[in-house]
């Protein structure tokens, strides 16, 4: 597939699993995934043999000892490159996901059914994941509030996260507090199955 | 185009058979170094072998068409003798039972070798005779083909159901019976889905 279609495919793995992790959305994330949605292709291209290293599964091993490092941008290198395989897949070679071990292609679907790389079905595809990622963009970002629309409000609060917030059920909240001699107070609150809040008490005479 | 691989095979006597190339290329390259005809299609094969033996004894007087196919496939046998004589043709896949038999009982009996080339599954009938083949390009062929290749539809959909079944849990609040019910009859929508779009294998 080209590479905008890997791009966009990365971004919506990558917001997708974002998602379900309840993890943070950060720029750095989404470039480090739209980037990584691209590297098995630039990896071909510098070995001048397309479908073969840049393809492999291997790759995974140098990525996941990134997460030494960070986690969560090794999470959105892993993602962006799994994106590509699992893109390139559904492409009439496949994807060799064992070379150089072994050379032979994964594919999916049905031979004619597959996506040929650069033509229409490529852009149809690469069209829908666009109508998909927009909407993502704009729930997971703060991108919505950037557009001056009235009842964008209604829209916001339709998203679970803020209706969470503003229902009457009771939230199930740990406490814990460390007070000890210095001007400032750290308090921890820690909202059962959600992030966690870190908040600083200062005393009143330094408001 | 490398003809190193065919002269080798050829010496060796093995009939060579290329995937989805016009075989005239090489017949061109060929023709002056061993005795060739060119078939062009292998069938019918009363007129080919006709047209082996008009080569091979041209005299306007003979007439081939009263004799059998068996009858013309020994006369071209006794003529070619000692020699070599390659055949060349397209369509391998054209082949039937029958036809297959007759060329390769021409190659069974000596003399005769045979360049062929195929862009389709061929008969049942003909494969006796394909494995006296070499394939020239099988990676080609592989590749082209996906002979080799694994399919991993299923894995894929139960993936991507294992995501809808997940992204139906985040995102849904209802009380959990109905929850767990409710996402994965979603993720199986989803699998249906894709079975349907992608085709039952």
């Amino acid at each position: 597939m080209r590479y905008y279609t890997h791009m966009v495919g990365a971004l919506i793995f990558y917001l997708t699993l974002n998602y379900l992790l309840n993890q943070v959305l950060t720029f750095t994330g989404i470039f480090l995934a739209a980037w990584m949605g691209l590297f098995p292709d630039i990896m071909d291209r510098l070995t001048n043999k397309h479908r073969g290293l840049g393809h492999s599964l291997l790759w995974l091993i140098p990525l996941t000892f990134t997460s030494i490092i960070h986690i969560q941008f090794s999470l959105a290198l892993i993602i962006g490159f799994l994106s590509h395989l699992i893109l390139d897949v559904f492409t009439t070679y496949g994807c060799p996901l064992l070379y150089p071990l072994r050379k032979f292609d994964f594919a999916c679907l049905k031979r004619k059914n597959r996506i040929q790389t650069g033509t229409n079905t490529e852009k149809s595809v690469f069209i829908f994941l666009i109508f998909l990622l927009i909407p993502m963009l704009l729930m997971g970002t703060p991108l919505l509030h950037l557009i001056p629309i009235e009842g964008m409000a209604t829209v916001l609060d339709s998203n679970p996260d803020h209706q969470q917030n503003n229902s009457s059920k009771p939230l199930n909240l740990n406490l814990n507090l460390r007070v000890d001699d210095a001007q400032h107070r750290n308090i921890t609150l820690k909202q059962v199955d959600q992030n966690t809040v870190q908040v600083l008490i200062l005393p009143l005479d330094e408001e | 185009m490398n003809i190193i691989p065919i002269r080798k095979l050829l010496d060796e006597g093995k009939n060579v058979m290329i995937y989805s190339q016009d075989v005239n290329d090489f017949y061109i390259h060929l023709k002056n170094e061993y005795k060739c005809i060119n078939l062009y299609e292998p069938t019918p094969t009363k007129y080919k072998i006709i047209k082996c033996l008009k080569y091979l004894e041209p005299s306007e007087d003979i007439n081939y068409s009263r004799l059998n196919q068996l009858e013309l496939r020994d006369k071209v046998l006794d003529l070619v003798k000692n020699n070599t004589l390659i055949l060349f043709f397209n369509h391998f896949d054209q082949l039937t039972f029958k036809s297959a038999q007759i060329y390769h009982s021409l190659y069974e009996q000596g003399g005769v070798l045979f360049i062929c080339s195929f862009n389709s599954s061929f008969k049942e009938g003909a494969y006796h005779f394909y494995k006296t083949f070499t394939l020239l390009n099988k990676e080609e062929y592989e590749y082209e083909t996906g002979k080799n290749e694994i399919n991993i539809s299923y894995t894929i959909y139960g993936f991507f159901s294992l995501m809808a079944f997940l992204i139906y849990l985040n995102a849904s609040n209802l009380n959990t019976a109905s929850l767990i019910l409710g996402a994965a009859w979603f993720g199986l929508i989803i699998f249906r889905t894709l079975v349907y779009a992608g085709g039952r294998l």
